[in-house]
């Protein structure tokens, strides 16, 4: 008599496709409760060779089904309904199809593949021209998800720190350029981070470089001290509280703003607020989006919380931009995130 | 319900608390695959292939990438374009950092990626001699191989007409991991170029033509 046969039935078959058809045989016609009876009577079935999946060359062992079934039924307690994410916060996941609470994403389904796109970028008489590039074809990308209400979020930051533009460069259609106008004048580097979404691809935040030649033009690192103090913005002051008040590099800290009036704090591009967070020499930039907005104190003003995980040890020069009846503000402390140890 | 989590995870990971989405069958062993396996396969270095492997370096994990020693690629991005740009990216880092900090999780089996992709071998480096800022011409690659042990340094090309073109910026280097570093595009430095390594005290850099 032919022995063990699971083996070679994997081999013709595929382990993956001969569970697949066991799934579908539980959840054919048994409920999860039902297990016991399921595997009991597929086993049963098998040993009959009444179902097609298990006909093997030879018989097939009762321990070997088992075994089968077993993994079948586990991979069928683990198979959850179709989980969507959203593809710029990776924390938030659904059962559903539906949009990103927080940032008002659509969500995708399953794991999107990574792929790094690359900008070009040159300087136009009065600012810049991005043409996003596809890593593998090499072609100018022209089909975008709109993200945050924009197609292209552009953010630039001088090496002094003294220098900070969120704007939305225009896609100008007839030489797929994004264009945005720019008052840099002061010589020196300018950091750019280009955050866009291609069409079929994940969320990009591609970081640059920008040299602005001219007299007195040097290079060097920025040295901030810590800057915590509160902040008045165009109609709002903003407070930043600390927790821990120390914060730990790779260690998350929750930055608590607390925004004073509190009627009237609006949402500003689909986000109740919008944080750059960069390391004082420019070589970590994130972009990030609140994770609660609540009014504690009888709503003596509104908190609106971020989390960040700071990579390095350093000061770290946070913007956070926040609307008010209808007006934009922009104000930036500076952060001091301490190593461990 | 916290407590309950604590006794469920107890077992497995000493004390880790799961707090996050991010998984291993998710996102950690496609960027692991991407990003570190070509080293860490079990024989170059020790292995990161999978998560029984990979799971008691996740502090470790999380630290060096955070800090950008590992990978050892060296050079910020977006400061001239390579070739095989093996840094991570920002969102790379943040994605590790929450999944540590989050209890480093697995996941479930069947998200893992259906076969790990192949490993991209680094082109082999052409070049013809080092260029001369005399003669000037396109420069096609460039290796940090006069920089001091630990310099962070940026390397401009300050061009004839004024112009300032980023060509490398090493963070923290270390000659352990010195390579050459190609451009995607060979960079045009015309006759009378001054290449300019600040701070000046950093060491030097080769390029080549």
């Amino acid at each position: 008599m032919q022995r063990p046969c699971l083996h070679k039935a994997v081999k013709a078959e595929g382990a993956e496709r001969l569970l697949a058809k066991v799934s579908a045989f539980c959840l054919a016609g048994n409920t999860r409760g039902g297990y016991t009876k399921t595997v009991f009577t597929s086993i049963q079935d098998c040993h009959a060779g009444r179902y097609a999946g298990f006909m093997v060359p030879g018989s097939i062992s009762r321990r070997e089904v088992l075994i089968l079934l077993t993994g079948a039924a586990s991979t069928f307690a683990q198979e959850p309904e179709p989980e969507f994410v959203c593809p710029m916060d990776k924390d938030v996941r659904s059962k559903v199809p539906g949009q990103c609470p927080r940032c008002g994403m659509k969500l995708v389904a399953g794991v999107p593949d990574a792929r790094e796109f690359r900008v070009s970028m040159r300087r136009t008489s009065d600012g810049l021209a991005l043409r996003v590039v596809d890593p593998d074809s090499g072609a100018t990308v022209r089909d975008f998800e709109l993200m945050h209400e924009r197609l292209f979020h552009l953010f630039v930051v001088s090496q002094d720190l003294a220098f900070f533009a969120h704007v939305h460069p225009e896609f100008d259609a007839a030489t797929g350029e994004f264009r945005v106008a720019l008052p840099l004048s002061k010589p020196g580097m300018y950091r750019i981070l280009s955050d866009f979404y291609p069409h079929g691809a994940t969320p990009q935040l591609v970081a640059g470089t920008l040299m602005m030649p001219g007299a007195g033009f040097s290079l060097g690192v920025a040295r901030p001290g810590a800057d915590l103090a509160p902040k008045r913005g165009e109609n709002v002051g903003v407070e930043l509280v600390l927790e821990p008040p120390r914060p730990l590099a790779g260690f998350k800290t929750m930055l608590f703003f607390r925004l004073s009036p509190s009627e009237g704090v609006e949402p500003y591009l689909g986000a109740m607020g919008h944080m750059l967070a960069a390391s004082a020499d420019l070589i970590d930039m994130m972009h990030l989006h609140p994770i609660y907005v609540t009014e504690p104190e009888g709503g003596a003003y509104r908190q609106i919380q971020f989390n960040v995980i700071f990579p390095r040890e350093g000061v770290h020069r946070v913007w956070v931009q926040f609307q008010r009846a209808g007006v934009v503000n922009t104000v930036a402390f500076n952060v001091p995130v301490e190593a461990l140890g | 319900m916290r407590l309950l989590l604590f006794f469920v995870a107890l077992p497995l990971f000493g004390h880790d608390v799961i707090s996050t989405k991010v998984t291993w069958t998710k996102e950690l062993s496609r960027l692991v695959g991407r990003r570190c396996a070509s080293c860490h396969d079990g024989k170059a270095s020790f292995s990161l292939l999978d998560y029984e492997s990979a799971r008691p370096w996740a502090k470790a994990i999380k630290e060096e990438t955070g800090n950008r020693r590992m990978p050892p690629w060296q050079a910020i991005k977006g400061f001239g374009d390579f070739k095989d740009d093996a840094g991570l990216t920002q969102e790379e880092i943040e994605v590790i950092s929450d999944w540590v900090e989050g209890g480093a999780p697995e996941g479930g089996p069947k998200w893992l990626p259906a076969r790990s992709l192949p490993v991209r071998k680094a082109a082999p480096v052409k070049v013809r001699g080092s260029w001369q800022p005399g003669k000037g011409g396109k420069v096609v690659a460039v290796k940090p191989d006069g920089l001091k042990p630990g310099a962070s340094a940026q390397v401009v090309g300050e061009l004839p007409d004024g112009g300032i073109v980023p060509l490398l910026w090493i963070y923290r280097f270390d000659s352990k991991y010195l390579r050459t570093y190609v451009y995607r595009t060979p960079v045009e430095l015309p006759a009378g170029t001054r290449v300019r390594v600040s701070p000046a005290d950093a060491g030097t850099v080769t390029l080549f033509q």
